[in-house]
């Protein structure tokens, strides 16, 4: 037998250092959190005023036992008016995480939105001396202030129904919250009737019956749909829906997907629909954002991203998905390793390591996003202009 | 004639045994849904009531009594299939299908309820434990979640050689390298011989167990959604690394998957299941290019394209799949199917076979039905109508029933008021749960 080495462990040493830097990190980012604000601090203007969200280099991390590892590092992009925009990217490339930040759902206090901004396009607010209209910044936004939003302008939907309904109260009881939450004078009856609109909105057969039900009552499809009676329950602007047919079977999935895209056009909201499926994503999405490892590698529209994909992990993993039609005596493409360790990643680009089109300018520091076309932009060497 | 069948029946077996490695007959898994109820001392109305409720069941004692009622929750209803060795099978279905029931009860970790497996042209269905042991290197299984199939206070290592050790596959002195070996053939570097599965990454993992599978040296490999949990790129590596080792080794794969496209990728035959029964079964080529059954169809036209600019024709199914403890009757499929008849209400389809090598269970396909529907719509009408009259005066016999019912215990609570206080107030709460049920 061989004998054993210590290998990729921390000593004690290390361990206690990481734990006393987290400690301080996270008060101070939670005395930030509970700070008294104006109005004016939390406010600012949109760049485009037909985008519903611009994020701008927003940087979330979480202060781990092993060290602080950067879930969401520097990613920027918007969410257009009306629009449906996906994320792609493997499990812990930071796309739930961006969409809970803009949600400010992180689980405190180990996470925390350190950097960047999240503008959301409100009508509240009206518009500063110089005639723009505000906007509200929730990366720099009070919890208070939050809850004013929160479930009514922005809502999510998220992957299991099941965890997200409360066992212990009727369906009607959960739907009826949310408008008590959000219009206080509501009155029980009137609560009521636009719970059940709201079941038939969403293609439930029997309202009533399902108004008086419980979650356990349901099956999956189902209880994604009150899910999503839920989530237009606010008549929100924007609708995140992270990874909202992964527990579903195929045909249900057929089912859930062909509602949220009527409804979308409907209500006339913007979705950001957060999938790991590339199918879904080319069904469904006007925009594409291709994530990895915490950053933005592409950006474009559906067109771009599948008809000419540029950065070569997009192409891998186009590539790497059998087709129905493609042929099974061929193997099927891979691309080699695996995801590179979220913590203490170098300043380089991450996707080195895996890259089969790798050139010397490569090992410099990470490469700067590259506008290809006014809607296509890539982070990759391979495409700089000099 | 006794003799002359057995005869045709050894020769049917005979030649096909050569390459058949697999062969399920009519396998079915029940699973008992038991209702149990005890009363200590019941009053008529409340027997009568709970009689009702179990489905006119018998009291077992006449005391305490106790009522129970078994129904069953048909997993797997009647499937019959075969591998050749060497090639794949595919197993597609939605949850709650029985694909998963189907891999473990040929594994004979469930025992089975009926009809045959037959491994190597053995009859395992009815072996014992201990004789079993001796195919249990032969079967393996893959589980589809590498995060808790993997012991976490294992070495890497130990995990691969228990079963090696167990089965006595090589020498003792010959484990280690051994091991190592088969870590190289999945991918595995040697220097992870000592670390936990903490350690690895989910398609890391996936090779762990997939090694583990292979240290025994099977013949057939049960794999159970091995790459649903993956990553798209992780994916690939775990499918080309399967199809590899068939190649190599000539493995045979039992493939129980969701992922149509997966599935098409790996298998040369595919079953599709729904709600327990084999729905249709083909060569991989033939089924996708002509897929006969409704559902297979619907289930086809689901899966999303990557592609932007080919615009799809779905069939979009209706309503969710029902539950398999109270399956619909007739074809279990009826009640979303686009081409429903008066027939599937009441017949189950058969399951023939409608070109060579291609089964389905449909009556769309079963030339005598489709012949014959004039003759079957008239018996469902008619069954209907019987239907019909009979709920109805079953309610007219509940509605005058229990207006007897009352008259009779007013009379008797009248003539004998000594001594049946307790019973008249007893029946008197019985009542009261009658009404408020």
């Amino acid at each position: 037998m061989r004998p054993k080495k210590n290998t990729n462990y921390i000593s004690l040493k290390e361990s206690r250092q990481i734990i006393k830097h987290n400690i301080k990190q996270m008060r101070y980012y939670e005395a930030q959190k509970r700070r008294k604000l104006t109005q004016e601090e939390y406010t600012s203007v949109m760049r485009d005023e037909n985008n519903i969200v611009e994020i701008d280099g927003l940087k979330t991390c979480f202060f781990t036992d092993t060290g602080t590892v950067m879930s969401v590092n520097g990613v920027s992009f918007d969410i257009p008016k009306n629009k449906i925009v996906g994320v792609v990217g493997e499990s812990g490339c930071g796309k739930s995480v961006t969409s809970l930040s803009i949600m400010q759902l992180v689980q405190a206090p180990q996470g925390q939105t350190v950097a960047g901004e999240i503008r959301f396009n409100s009508d509240d607010l009206g518009t500063n001396e110089e005639g723009k209209k505000l906007c509200y910044d929730i990366v720099k936004m009070p919890t208070r202030e939050m809850y004013k939003i929160r479930g009514k302008d922005i809502t999510m939907i998220f992957q299991e129904p099941m965890t997200s309904l409360n066992p212990v109260f009727t369906i009607g009881y959960q739907l009826d919250e949310v408008s008590f939450v959000h219009t206080p004078d509501m009155t029980k009856e009137a609560a009521k009737a636009y719970s059940i609109e709201l079941l038939k909105k969403v293609g439930i057969s029997m309202p009533e019956h399902v108004y008086k039900s419980y979650p356990h009552e349901l099956s999956g499809g189902m209880r994604q749909r009150v899910m999503i009676a839920m989530a237009i329950a606010g008549k929100p602007k924007l609708i995140i829906a992270d990874e909202p047919t992964t527990a579903l079977d195929v045909t249900i999935q057929a089912q859930i997907l062909e509602l949220l895209r009527d409804l979308q056009k409907q209500e006339g909201c913007s979705v950001m629909l957060i999938t790991h499926d590339l199918g879904v994503i080319a069904e469904m999405a006007d925009e594409v954002v291709v994530m990895y490892a915490g950053r933005v590698i592409e950006r474009g529209t559906v067109e771009d991203i599948f008809l000419n994909p540029l950065h070569p992990y997009t192409v891998g993993l186009q590539k790497s998905k059998p087709l129905i039609d493609s042929d099974a005596n061929e193997p099927l493409y891979s691309i080699p390793g695996q995801v590179p360790n979220p913590i203490n990643l170098p300043n380089a680009c991450y996707f080195k390591n895996r890259c089969n089109r790798c050139t010397k300018a490569c090992s410099g520091e990470y490469p700067q996003t590259i506008q290809v076309s006014p809607t296509h932009s890539v982070a990759c060497y391979l495409y700089a202009k000099e | 004639m006794e003799e002359m069948q057995i005869q045709e029946e050894t020769n049917d077996v005979s030649p096909a045994e050569e390459d058949v490695l697999l062969r399920v007959e009519g396998l079915k898994k029940y699973f008992p849904i038991s209702k149990k109820l005890h009363i200590a001392a019941p009053t008529k109305a409340i027997l009568e009531r709970v009689a009702h409720v179990f489905n006119k069941a018998k009291p077992v004692e006449t005391e305490h009594i106790q009522f129970s009622t078994t129904t069953y929750l048909k997993a797997v209803d009647d499937v019959t299939f075969s591998v050749k060795k060497g090639t794949t099978i595919g197993v597609v279905g939605e949850s709650g299908c029985g694909k998963t029931t189907l891999g473990r009860t040929v594994l004979r970790l469930h025992e089975s309820d009926g009809g045959k497996i037959v491994f190597m042209g053995n009859d395992i269905t009815h072996l014992k434990k201990k004789e079993m042991m001796k195919y249990r290197t032969d079967i393996q299984l893959i589980f589809q979640d590498p995060y808790s199939s993997l012991p976490p206070r294992m070495t890497v290592g130990s995990i691969i050689a228990e079963p090696v050790r167990v089965h006595k596959i090589v020498p003792k002195d010959e484990v280690y390298n051994y091991v190592i070996d088969i870590m190289k053939q999945c991918g595995l570097q040697p220097q992870y011989y000592d670390r936990y599965p903490h350690e690895f990454s989910g398609g890391q993992r996936q090779r762990i167990c997939i090694a583990r599978a292979l240290a025994v040296k099977p013949k057939l490999v049960i794999c159970d959604e091995p790459v649903s949990a993956l990553d798209v790129s992780i994916q690939a590596q775990i499918i080309n690394l399967l199809k590899e080792l068939q190649r190599s080794i000539g493995l045979t794969y039992v493939f129980i998957s969701h992922d149509l496209s997966v599935v098409k990728y790996i298998t040369d035959q595919i079953l599709v299941m729904y709600l327990g029964n084999a729905m249709e079964q083909s060569e991989t080529e033939e089924l996708f290019k002509n897929p006969l059954h409704p559902y297979t169809k619907a289930l086809f036209s689901a899966v999303p394209v990557p592609n932007p600019t080919v615009k799809m024709n779905r069939i979009i199914l209706e309503g969710d799949i029902p539950s398999p403890a109270n399956p619909p009757a007739g074809c279990k499929f009826h009640t979303r199917c686009s081409h429903c008849m008066k027939v599937c209400k009441f017949k189950q389809p058969e399951y023939i076979e409608a070109s060579e090598g291609h089964f389905v269970a449909c009556h769309l396909y079963d030339k005598e039905v489709m012949a014959n529907l004039d003759k079957y719509d008239e018996e469902y009408d008619r069954m209907e109508e019987e239907k019909r009259v009979a709920a109805e005066l079953e309610a007219l016999y509940k509605k005058n029933g229990k207006r007897r019912k009352v008259r009779k215990q007013s009379d008797g609570a009248g003539s004998t008021e000594n001594g049946t206080e307790q019973n008249g107030t007893q029946s008197g709460e019985a009542e009261t749960k009658e009404k408020k049920d």
